[in-house]
């Protein structure tokens, strides 16, 4: 499955092997933990084990910063 | 349980004798909490951080340093909430698009909420963060942070501010203290604390947010609406600060709550032993600006002074 994910202000088109693809899956893409970073699904905060669907707007947001 | 599982329910909805399903899980709190009680719930602990560190009485003005990022815009929007008297002042580093991104959103903030937005440009004051970091042969945060701390210090007392008030979360001051603690600096460690009362030409400083983690303050933002720079400062990216911050939420994802239990416990039990215990500099006032300094020119001084040497030559 092939995901469309906003990621700092910038739009990342994302292959992954398997057709079922949770939120945290796309964190791990990232190299992001769910302690400091979350996944937006059509502007709802979705938990860690929400599937996604390709139809949807995804953002991944981290908190994390080193100021 | 570390995470939301489908179905649960806001547990202070519970408390009111409501069922609502809970937006987000905060495993430190084990506190599944919808967005309405959540955004509620940042505002009251930063007043009981606010209340307990005594950071601020009511007439108070406070200047509050806006970045852009997601803390300070936050930190702005509670001071104003809990009805304080706060405005922003934002400084352009000059750092490219970064800097011009995140003054326009600190701009569209100020309207928002309808407070004063002082702005001051390094380009006009000194020189852009790039050029000083041509010029001076530093590492560039450094630099930046020795700037930032003056023109704050200095611009808040031009402007009739007796407080400043700085969106450092938990998460900063953990990485700080962690640091900090290994290399056992007691000189750092003695002035760790949220509150630095007012003292030699220096105006009180605050950080209200000490207890609040980073993801608590993008949930809040993101609750909130507040739309804040998302990207890294081209200059951080890479910093250590970030490879020590993952270094501990690694810690914290194994046993949630140790973030908050390591901070309060230092300020509980080890501040009160390091207070007394630096090396008291005494301060002079700079010979040029009378801003307080260890020797008789400030550093800021004496980079405009090298920085016109250069212009000369
Ligand atoms: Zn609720
Ligand atoms: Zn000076």
């Amino acid at each position: 499955m092939t995901l469309k994910v906003l990621f700092r202000s910038k739009e990342h088109v994302i292959d992954f092997s398997s057709d079922i693809v949770k939120a945290k899956d796309i964190l791990k893409h990232f190299d992001l933990s769910p302690e400091y970073a979350f996944v937006v699904v059509d502007g709802k905060v979705v938990s860690e084990d929400e599937n996604l669907k390709p139809d949807k707007k995804i953002k991944v947001v981290s908190a994390i910063s080193g100021g | 349980m570390n995470s939301l599982k489908k179905g649960s329910l806001c547990l202070i909805c519970k408390t009111k004798g409501t069922k609502k399903e809970a937006d987000i899980y905060l495993p430190a709190y084990r506190l599944p909490i919808c967005k309405e009680h959540y955004l509620d719930w940042v505002v009251r602990r930063v007043e009981e951080t606010i209340k307990e560190f005594r950071m601020i009485k009511r007439d108070d003005r406070i200047l509050v340093a806006v970045s852009g990022g997601k803390d300070s815009l936050a930190l702005w929007d509670i001071l104003v909430k809990l009805g304080y008297e706060a405005d922003g002042f934002y400084i352009n580093l000059g750092i490219g698009e970064y800097s011009e991104d995140s003054k326009e959103l600190a701009i569209k903030f100020s309207k928002e909420i309808n407070r004063t937005l002082h702005i001051i440009s390094l380009k006009d004051e000194l020189l852009p963060i790039p050029k000083l970091k041509e010029k001076f042969n530093k590492p560039t945060c450094s630099v930046c942070g020795t700037v930032k701390r003056y023109y704050m210090n200095k611009k808040a007392k031009e402007l009739g501010y007796n407080v400043l008030a700085t969106g450092h979360n938990l998460d900063d001051e953990v990485a700080v203290l962690f640091k900090n603690v290994l290399t056992w600096d007691i000189n750092y460690l003695s002035r760790q604390y949220p509150v630095l009362e007012e003292e030699d030409g220096f105006v009180r400083k605050v950080k209200p947010l000490c207890r609040m983690s980073e993801k608590e303050m993008a949930l809040y933002s993101f609750f909130r609406g507040i739309e804040y720079i998302e990207y890294e400062c081209p200059f951080a990216e890479g910093a250590s600060t970030i490879e020590t911050k993952k270094f501990i939420s690694a810690l914290e994802e194994k046993s949630p709550g140790m973030k908050l239990q390591f901070y309060n416990s230092f300020l509980k039990r080890v501040y009160p032993l390091m207070k007394d215990k630096d090396q008291k500099v005494i301060l002079k006032s700079c010979k040029i600006c009378g801003e307080p300094s260890v020797n008789d020119t400030c550093s800021v001084c004496n980079m405009k002074l090298k920085i016109e040497d250069y212009t000369k030559s």
